[in-house]
This record gives C-alpha cells, sequence and structure tokens, in this order.
C-alpha cells in the first residue's frame, strides 16, 4: 500500500473545504433519500454539474458523502410511510414500519442509524485496505487483460441486475454502442456523428447519466401527482439507541456488514440484493424467527448495515479495476471522468491523492452522517410530505439546468431529454438502465484495450488465450452469459426434475 | 404493442443504422463497432421472442398469470405523461428565446396549476423561490453560464 497517498488523501479528506462538503453532501442524501422515488443515482448524477467548478477532491468528497447518506436516508420513509425511500430500504419496510406502528419509530430510525454507522465504517475501512493490494495486482496487467476484465464487468453487469438477463445485456451492449460515438481514438475517424460537430467528442457521459436517471423519476412523480404521501408513523420515542442495546446487536450489525461488501463487490447487485440478503441471514441466526416480520429490531439492523456497506463494497472494484459495479459508482467514475481522470488501474498510482480523498471521504462520511441524521431525521419527516408534482418540476429543472451548464450547449439539454425518454422506455420494458451507464463508461476503455491487444497480438484474436489470466476472464464472462441463456435454464430444470424423481423412487 | 417489443424494433432499427455507416470507417475504427452491432442485433431479437413466448406461455397456463416476470408495472398515465412531456419540450424550447428566469419560473407554477394540487399563490410563490434557489446555487454561486434574460442583451 502506497502510505504516501494514503496520509495524503486522509489529510485531504480533513481540509475544511473537504469536511464542508462531505457534510453537506450528508444533509442532501439523507433529504433525497427519505423522498420515496428518488434514488441515490439520480441524486449523484444531478449533483455532478455542481461539482465541475469545485476542486475535484472537494466534489467527490461529497458525491461519496451522498451515496452513504442516501443509503440511510431510505429507511426514514420505510420506518415512517410503509414505503421505502431506496429500493435498499425495501427490506427495512418488514420490521421497521411494524416498530414504529407500535411508537417505536424513534427507535427504529435510531437502530437504523447506528446500524448504518457500523455497515458504512466497516465497509470504508474494507475498501481502504482491500482496493491498495487489488490495485497492486492489477498494475501487472497489460491492455489484453484491462480488455478481458471490462468484458467480463459488463457481462456481470448485464446478466446479474434485477429481471431478465437478455434484457441487461442488451442494455449493457447498447451503452458500448453508443459509447462508439465520436472520434476513434487509434485512427482519428469520426463515427456515427451524422457530421454533428457536438457529436465529435463522444457522447457527453454526464449528459446521458442526468437524461436516464432523473427524467424517467420526474416523469413517474409527475404520472403519480394525484395520490398523496400519507404519513403513518410518528416520532414519539428516543432515537438514540441505549449502549446495551446496540451491543446487543453488533454481531448481527457486523455479520451484516460482511454480507453488504461482498455483495457489493459483485458487480450488478446493489443494496436491494444486500439487504435482503442479510435480512434472511438475520433470520436464520435468530432465536426467535417468529417476531421477524412483526417489528424486531434485528430485521431493521441488519439490511441498514448491509445497504450502507454495500458502498464500499461496491467502490472496490470501481477504484481497484476501474469497473464500476452499480449505477451510482458509474456516477462517482464520472465525476472522475469530469476532472480528466480515467478510469483503470491508474486510480491508485498516477491519481492516488484524489483516490484516496474519496476513499477517506466514504468513512469520514459515516461520522456526520450520525451526527446529521440524529438532528436531521424528525425533520425529513416533513420532506416526505412534499408533493409529488413539486419533486417532478425541481428535479426537471435542476436537470436542465445542469446539462446546459456543462458546456452551455443546448444541444446537451435535448440529449438529456433524449436520454430521458430512453430511461422512461426502459423503466417500462423492465430494462435495467444501470447496464447502459456502465457500457458507456467502459465504451472507450474496451476499445483501446481491444486496439492494443491486437496490435501486441499482431492482429490475431489468440493473443486473449496466450495470457492465461485474459482467458479464466473471458471464460468466467462466457459462463456468465451462458448461465442466462434458456438452455443454462432448461438444463437446470431437467437436473431438478431428475433429482426429484431419484427421491421419489428411493 | 409493449415496451419491450419497442424497444427491441428500435434496437435493431439502431444497429442497422450504425451499421450502413460502418463500411465508411478504416479496417480497425469499425472492428469493436461491428461487433457491438451484431450483438445488439441478436439481443434484441432473442429479447422479442422471450417477451413473445412468456406472453404465450402466461395465456396458456392462467388466464390471471401476469405475462412478466418482473414487478408489476403501474399503466401508463397518459394524460399526465402528454401534458408533462409537452410542457418539458417548450421549456427547453423558450430558454434560449426568453430565458431562465421567466421560463423556469412559468414551467414550474403552470405544471402545479395544471396538476391542481395547490392554489395559484401557493404555486407562484414556490415558482419564484425555485427558480430563484436554483439561480443562487448554478448561475451566482457557481458561476455557470445560463441564459437569464437574452432579450435584453
Amino acid at each position: 500500500m502506497e502510505t504516501s497517498f494514503v496520509t495524503t488523501g486522509l489529510f485531504n479528506a480533513l481540509q475544511p473545504i473537504n469536511i464542508l462538503a462531505i457534510t453537506a453532501g450528508t444533509a442532501i442524501g439523507i433529504v433525497v433519500g427519505s423522498l420515496p422515488g428518488l434514488s441515490a443515482t439520480m441524486a449523484l448524477a444531478l449533483l455532478l454539474p455542481l461539482t465541475f467548478s469545485m476542486p475535484a477532491d472537494t466534489g467527490l468528497c461529497m458525491m461519496a458523502a451522498l451515496y452513504l447518506a442516501a443509503m440511510y436516508g431510505g429507511s426514514i420513509s420505510a420506518i415512517i410511510l410503509r414505503t421505502p425511500g431506496t429500493p435498499a430500504a425495501a427490506a427495512t419496510v418488514m420490521d421497521g414500519f411494524p416498530m414504529g406502528a407500535r411508537g417505536e419509530a424513534g427507535r427504529a430510525l435510531g437502530i437504523s442509524l447506528s446500524a448504518s454507522l457500523v455497515g458504512g465504517l466497516v465497509s470504508g475501512i474494507a475498501l481502504l485496505t482491500a482496493a491498495p493490494f487489488l490495485g497492486q495486482l492489477v498494475l501487472l496487467f497489460g491492455p489484453v487483460e484491462l480488455f478481458a476484465i471490462a468484458v467480463l464487468g459488463i457481462t456481470m453487469i448485464g446478466t446479474l441486475t434485477k429481471g431478465s438477463p437478455i434484457k441487461g445485456l442488451l442494455s449493457g451492449a447498447l451503452g458500448l454502442l453508443l459509447a462508439m460515438v465520436g472520434m476513434d481514438s487509434t485512427t482519428g475517424t469520426a463515427r456515427f456523428t451524422a457530421d454533428n460537430i457536438n457529436l465529435f467528442s463522444g457522447i457527453p457521459f454526464t449528459v446521458a447519466l442526468i437524461g436516464l436517471f432523473s427524467i424517467p423519476q420526474a416523469i413517474a412523480l409527475a404520472e403519480q401527482s394525484t395520490t398523496g404521501q400519507q404519513v403513518t408513523n410518528q416520532i414519539s420515542d428516543r432515537i438514540l439507541p441505549r449502549l446495551r442495546e446496540f451491543i446487543g446487536m453488533l454481531p448481527n450489525i457486523l455479520r451484516s456488514s460482511v454480507i453488504g461488501i461482498v455483495t457489493g463487490v459483485i458487480p450488478g447487485t446493489g443494496g436491494d440484493t444486500a439487504s435482503w440478503f442479510a435480512y434472511n441471514e438475520a433470520k436464520r441466526f435468530a432465536k426467535d424467527k417468529s417476531r421477524f416480520g412483526k417489528g424486531d429490531p434485528a430485521g431493521v439492523a441488519a439490511p441498514e448495515a448491509a445497504n450502507n456497506a454495500v458502498v464500499g463494497g461496491a467502490l472496490i472494484p470501481t477504484i481497484a479495476l476501474g469497473i464500476p459495479g452499480s449505477s451510482s459508482t458509474a456516477v462517482l467514475l464520472g465525476a472522475l471522468m469530469v476532472h480528466g481522470i480515467l478510469p483503470g488501474p491508474t486510480l491508485l498510482t498516477e491519481h492516488g491523492e484524489i483516490t484516496y480523498t474519496l476513499i477517506w471521504a466514504v468513512i469520514l462520511a459515516n461520522i456526520p452522517l450520525f451526527l446529521i441524521g440524529l438532528l436531521m431525521t424528525r425533520m425529513c419527516i416533513y420532506v416526505t410530505k412534499v408533493p409529488k408534482m413539486v419533486v417532478a418540476v425541481v428535479i426537471v429543472v435542476l436537470s436542465i439546468v445542469g446539462s446546459l451548464a456543462i458546456n452551455n450547449n443546448m444541444f446537451d439539454v435535448w440529449m438529456m431529454l433524449g436520454f430521458g425518454a430512453v430511461g422512461y422506455v426502459f423503466d417500462r420494458a423492465g430494462i435495467p438502465t444501470a447496464p447502459l451507464v456502465i457500457g458507456l463508461v467502459l465504451g472507450s476503455l474496451l476499445d483501446s484495450s481491444l486496439a492494443q491487444s491486437l496490435l501486441i497480438g499482431f492482429g490475431s484474436w489468440s493473443v486473449f488465450l496466450k495470457s492465461p489470466v485474459a482467458a479464466v476472464l473471458l471464460f468466467i464472462a462466457l459462463l456468465s452469459v451462458l448461465q442466462a441463456t434458456p438452455l443454462f435454464r432448461m438444463l437446470g430444470r431437467k437436473r431438478v426434475a431428475k433429482t426429484q424423481s431419484s427421491g421419489v423412487d428411493a | 404493442m409493449n415496451s419491450t417489443i419497442v424497444l427491441g424494433i428500435a434496437s435493431i432499427a439502431l444497429a442497422i443504422a450504425f451499421r450502413t455507416q460502418t463500411d465508411a470507417y478504416p479496417a480497425t475504427a469499425q472492428r469493436l463497432p461491428l461487433m457491438l452491432i451484431w450483438l445488439v442485433g441478436v439481443l434484441a431479437v432473442m429479447m422479442i421472442s422471450e417477451d413473445f413466448f412468456r406472453r404465450r406461455r402466461a395465456r396458456q397456463a392462467t388466464p390471471v398469470q401476469p405475462a412478466s416476470e418482473d414487478e408489476p408495472i403501474s399503466p401508463i398515465n397518459w394524460t399526465a405523461l402528454c401534458a408533462f412531456g409537452v410542457a418539458i419540450v417548450a421549456y427547453v424550447t423558450l430558454i434560449p428565446v426568453v430565458g431562465y428566469l421567466v421560463t423556469t419560473t412559468t414551467f414550474i407554477a403552470g405544471s402545479l396549476l395544471v396538476s391542481r394540487i395547490m392554489s395559484t399563490t401557493k404555486a407562484l410563490m414556490i415558482g419564484i423561490l425555485t427558480t430563484a434557489g436554483v439561480w443562487a446555487l448554478f448561475i451566482w454561486a457557481l458561476n455557470l453560464p445560463v441564459p437569464i434574460l437574452p432579450f435584453l442583451k
């Protein structure tokens, strides 16, 4: 581990301006997370243009804090309204709402906050420990291996995201194809630009992000504008849990944190998968399983520790390999790209100062999250009462002004709206947008590493089989695609049927 | 026609549109795009087929069984979608002509009034306050270039 980068990163993160950015990001994250229908990714995409004029480390500190805080924010509406603020808080509803219904909303929120704090800290430490080691390993990789990593990343994200794997893979392939628009880095040829000068530098990543994540949510909110939020539970008890109760829950919280980290590392799986996984494990380990679903504090602590632990876990492949594991980490990577830092193994070497500042921001953001969470949780209940149409129009205004501010070009605004329309149709068709975004990020890396690999191999594709690492990674990618095909599902069904029939015979 | 089929056809159309241009590029520049064009085309056909077979299976099984394995999606509120869509397009068209201040206030207040969720005074107040807030953040504090009142120039 490069200790000078670690200390410089810590020093940077502790600068007053960065502490302020972390605090502001935390406050925004809690508010956004508490609003049902708004995701952390959308808030990150809208915040991205605001960070253009900030130093790279300050902008990243703010975004990392927002990402972490939105995970906790989601539990507020889950406990109060029975509606998860973010998909990652869906499992919290199971026991959080019943706790609130019996007058323990404050206790439930306090447990959620404490579990989030531990989950965030543990995953931050895991990130600080694991990313540099992986980063060292990646330094040994050349373009052949990088190409294989990018292929594996996109296939895993495509096949592991929610819904049909074919839809996920199509979304990723479309993202990669759209990333081909613009000047080819090897030959200088303008590709798929329709002679439009605005497209010569490619599709602006930020514009696509804002459109894909903000406009569909604004439209969805506008469509439901007549239905209001009903605040069901009230906070009438103390929020901070007692030390004895907290210590009693620590094994569950720590186990859930590990689940969150591991789930976060796997591309395509996010906070929602981790929280359900942790919830089920908490239930499995519980002495009295019958209390789950009726307001068991362990059913709040487990998903909340896991979804906050996902943040650090998801950042491990993002930072070490330059492969974002989720749409939120893709936005964070996009923020790095805006400041001229390209994804890849150089993140931990050439740009080590900035990257370690981001890592420290993830760790340090847990402190303001806990303090602001204690102060703001009661206020957030009023935020959830804001009419959906007001939230929708504010999102549209921020999206339009944000995309206009990038290059002061109306073409970007229209393109953002175009991506917004695509995102809306994707949502209606049940196609995940995360692989599309990750395809857009990885497209140029895939293109350049393929060109370099084939140069190394004198134009022969066997270069990918000569490198054992690349061959193994590509084989795993092939398996991940094959397991998503109907053939594998059919084989699986036949195997189950065979096992059942042999069981009956016996 | 459902959204999956619309998207499948749109993806095939995009792949064809891109394919018609690749021949003009040098071999190195068309290598990865060509692979991706084929991949998009094949996956789009697979997605349409999957949707078709899933619907057929669902029809054959029971009439109440949902056609998709995914979570049920609420039906489209066409009135709200069209009205909001038109308002957004009008807003973006008018920004370079009328400027940020007037268009943003009108867009916010107008949308809130049309949705009939609050009084005119409240809608106007929210419009003015939000416009001022976004102006303070993006234009005044961060000095980002957004046309404020271009017709005055």
